[in-house]
Formats: structure tokens, C-alpha cells, sequence
């Protein structure tokens, strides 16, 4: 299945401004995109991204084993959005260096932990996890009855300079 | 034996250099091949780009022989499909594209807009290029709209165009000007029928030059470039075109019109 993800450049520009803050303990912020769809045919995806939802200083865990670790009630606003909202909800983060950022051992494994619970209030949407660098873009998808998740293979910024990612 | 794509793009290599990769990948749709559309074909694959979508339901007649580039006489004798002229036009230039030529109203088979990276509209009615752009803005796809008219006037005629980039959070065309309920109700008043418009093929070429410059510089600018919003306008009589006066006071507007995010994606998603 091929899945492209979009997003214009003014909103991606939102995410990063809020995403390099500093945290009072907190060693890097994390936040999600909330994403519309589009079918491709003959069978693929299109991603289509129109908000960002921070997450509030009060909604972290000081814990110092993970750069960044959300509280209940930060998963539980983000749920909420997608709820009230109708729309699918990509978690957001940054790896401060250039080029393609890949997601190490950690964001593998609590993505895999609690980018499923969105299927409890919108089990129709997609939903994922994506991680910006410095330059460069990748990210994740997890489809409606399929477990695991899918790399999404172009990644499009879209502004007065267009940036396609090829993963 | 087909050239070295190496030394055939050289003397563009100011691009950048993954330019030539860069417009290879690259997906562009162009709506409406006749006078502007099939300059912009041309241009497109001279400077590399690699996948065309291209759309038009029309057959080539004699009358537009003054303006198409690349059609033929024979075309016309013939009757040939005015996207299979096109697909061959791109071909002989840039042999690796890939092209998929649609002799269709855009409308019947719109999906195949969907991944396009870009959207020419080079049509003649506001209300299909109403429908263009809402289209491109609901899949986050910069579109650029080129217009051109001849009219009458007590000493002759004047020719006049513009060329418009409506980039998603950024103006659009009715934030331009070029799409007014006036004109929507004017052109719907007609049935929706823009008649023979007058087009002639030194105005096309200028007004194609101009969009296909403003595309290759939205994959690969070779200057800083910031801005959300171009519209050029076309001054017939002098030759001229330059940048709207309208876009001295347009620039820090923000689009009222397409501001609902919810108009963004398929209207009724289902899996």
C-alpha cells in the first residue's frame, strides 16, 4: 500500500516553532497533527494534514529515562480532538540533526503502545506517527485491520518551495 | 539511442544539483492543452519534468492550428485527440516520461489529480477553473491558473492575461480578483459556455513561459523565494507583464475562502 503524507508549509512551520521550546524538565516537546484523508487508487493513501495540537506544558511525565513522556491527560485531550473533530491523528516529534530521521528503539515502541488507541474513538481513520529532522521528514501509518504500520513512502511539504521526501 | 539526460539538462544545473532528480519525480497535471496547455506540455518536458497528467476531451480542428504547439496539420485532418498531440509532443522531447493522456472532461477521472505535486489550469470558463482550484485545494496541490482574452475596443482590440499561483494557505483566485460572483453568474447566464474565445499564440506562449517558470521554481528555486501568492498580469499592447498592483495590498491578507480545514481530503471518507 502506498501512503503519501501532506503538509503545508505555514502549519508544518507551527508544529516546529512549538516543538524547539524549551520544557521546564521535559528534554524535547511532542505533539500530533490532526489529518484528513484520500483514497488512491488502486489501492494507497493520501494524507492530508490540517491542524496541530501541542501538548500543554502540564501534560508531561517528569521522567528522565525518555526525552519527552506524554501524561494520561495529554493522550486523553489528543483522543478528544479526533473524536470531536472527525479526523486522524499523526504524533509529532523532532530528532535535532540534518537529514532523514528515523525512529529509534523508544518511538517505535510507545508509538506501537498508544497510536492504536485512537481506533477507539475513530476506528474508520488512519492514524500515525511522524518525526521531523532539521531538514528532512518520515513517518508512519497505522490503516484500519492492519496491525502493524506502514512506512509512508512520500512525505510533500508543501509552500513556495515544494519538498518531496522519498522514503 | 536516446541522449545523456546528463548533458541534456547541463546548462540548467543552477537548478541545483538534484534538480534534474528533483523535476524527474515530479507529478504535474495540466488541464486544457490548446493554446496555453500545450506550451506548457512543451516547456515541461524541455526542462525534465518526469510524469504528466494530462486532460482534454477535444479533437484538433483547423482552427486551432494557429495556436497549439505541436500540432499538425494532418492532426487536424485527422481529428487527433488533443492529449494523444500532447503525450507525442512530450515524448519526442523527454522519451523517459511517463504520460497519461486522458481524452476526458478532467471531472470524470479527477482522481488521478490527486498525487500530482502540481495542477496547470489552462481552461477557459470560471466556473471549471472554480472547480480546478477548489479541487487542487482540497488535495493541498498548488495550482496555477492561466488566463488570456482578446476585446474589442473603439480603436481595435486589447489582449490581456494573467498568470496566477493559488498556493493552499495562501490567496486564491478569488482573492485575485480573477473569479467574481459577476463573472460566475455572467458566464452561468450563458450556460456556462466561454463561446470561441480569440487566443492568439504569442500571448499563450508568454503567459506558458511565465507558469512553467513559476513551477520550476517551486521545486527548485534558484533564488530565496518566500512569497504565498504570485499573480502577473499581461499588458498586450506593450508586451509587458509584471506583478499585479493588486498584490501591493493582497500580500498580508490571509484566504477567507479556503480556511475551512474540513473542506480538505475525500468529502466522505470511507475505508
Amino acid at each position: 500500500m502506498r501512503v503519501l503524507f501532506k503538509i503545508t508549509r505555514s502549519l508544518l512551520e507551527i508544529a516546529r516553532e512549538d516543538l524547539l521550546r524549551p520544557h521546564a524538565f521535559a528534554l524535547e516537546r511532542v505533539g500530533f497533527l490532526s489529518c484528513r484523508f484520500a483514497h488512491l487508487k488502486p489501492f494507497g493513501l493520501i494524507v492530508l494534514t490540517c491542524d496541530y495540537l501541542p501538548v500543554a506544558d502540564g501534560d508531561y511525565v517528569n521522567d528522565s529515562t525518555v526525552g519527552a513522556m506524554m501524561g494520561s491527560e495529554a493522550i486523553r485531550k489528543a483522543l478528544q480532538f479526533a473524536y470531536n473533530n472527525d479526523v486522524g491523528m499523526f504524533h509529532v516529534h523532532i530528532h535535532n540533526h540534518s537529514g532523514s530521521p528515523r525512529p529509534s528503539r523508544t518511538d517505535l515502541d510507545e508509538t506501537a503502545k498508544f497510536v492504536p488507541d485512537f481506533w477507539h474513538v475513530k476506528p474508520e481513520m488512519p492514524h500515525g506517527a511522524i518525526i521531523l529532522s532539521r531538514d528532512s521528514i518520515s513517518g508512519r501509518c497505522w490503516y484500519p485491520g492492519r496491525r502493524k504500520p506502514i512506512p509512508i513512502s512520500k512525505l510533500a511539504i508543501v509552500g513556495p518551495r515544494l519538498i518531496c521526501v522519498w522514503n | 539511442m536516446e541522449l545523456n539526460r546528463q548533458n541534456r539538462l547541463a546548462s540548467q544545473s543552477f537548478l541545483g544539483s538534484n534538480s534534474e532528480s528533483i523535476l524527474a519525480q515530479a507529478k504535474i497535471a495540466i488541464i486544457g492543452l490548446s493554446g496555453g496547455g500545450s506550451h506548457v506540455a512543451l516547456q515541461l518536458a524541455h526542462v525534465g519534468a518526469g510524469n504528466f497528467v494530462v486532460f482534454d476531451y477535444d479533437r484538433v480542428e483547423a482552427r486551432n492550428l494557429n495556436r497549439m504547439v505541436g500540432a499538425t496539420a494532418r492532426d487536424a485532418r485527422l481529428g487527433t485527440m488533443k492529449s494523444n498531440v500532447i503525450r507525442r509532443v512530450i515524448k519526442r522531447v523527454n522519451p523517459r516520461a511517463k504520460v497519461l493522456a486522458i481524452s476526458k472532461k478532467w471531472q470524470e477521472e479527477a482522481e488521478h489529480l490527486r498525487d500530482c505535486d502540481v495542477i496547470f489550469g489552462c481552461i477557459d470558463t470560471f466556473s471549471e477553473r472554480q472547480q480546478l482550484e477548489a479541487t487542487a485545494r482540497r488535495y493541498l496541490i498548488p495550482y496555477i491558473d492561466m488566463g488570456m482574452d482578446v476585446c474589442p475596443v473603439a480603436e481595435g482590440f486589447t489582449i490581456g492575461g494573467q498568470v496566477a499561483l493559488s498556493m493552499p494557505g495562501g490567496l486564491c483566485l478569488r482573492c485575485y480578483g480573477i473569479l467574481t460572483d459577476e463573472r460566475l453568474s455572467r458566464e452561468a447566464a450563458q450556460y456556462g459556455a466561454a463561446g470561441s474565445r480569440p487566443q492568439v499564440v504569442w500571448a499563450n506562449g508568454v503567459l506558458a513561459s511565465t507558469a512553467v517558470g513559476i513551477c520550476v521554481q517551486l521545486f527548485c528555486p534558484w533564488r530565496n523565494q518566500q512569497t504565498q501568492g504570485i499573480l502577473r498580469e499581461y499588458d498586450g499592447e506593450s508586451h509587458i507583464l509584471s506583478t499585479s498592483n493588486k498584490m501591493a495590498y493582497l500580500l498580508d491578507t490571509q484566504c477567507p475562502h479556503f480556511s475551512d480545514s474540513s473542506s480538505v481530503g475525500d468529502p466522505f471518507w470511507k475505508l
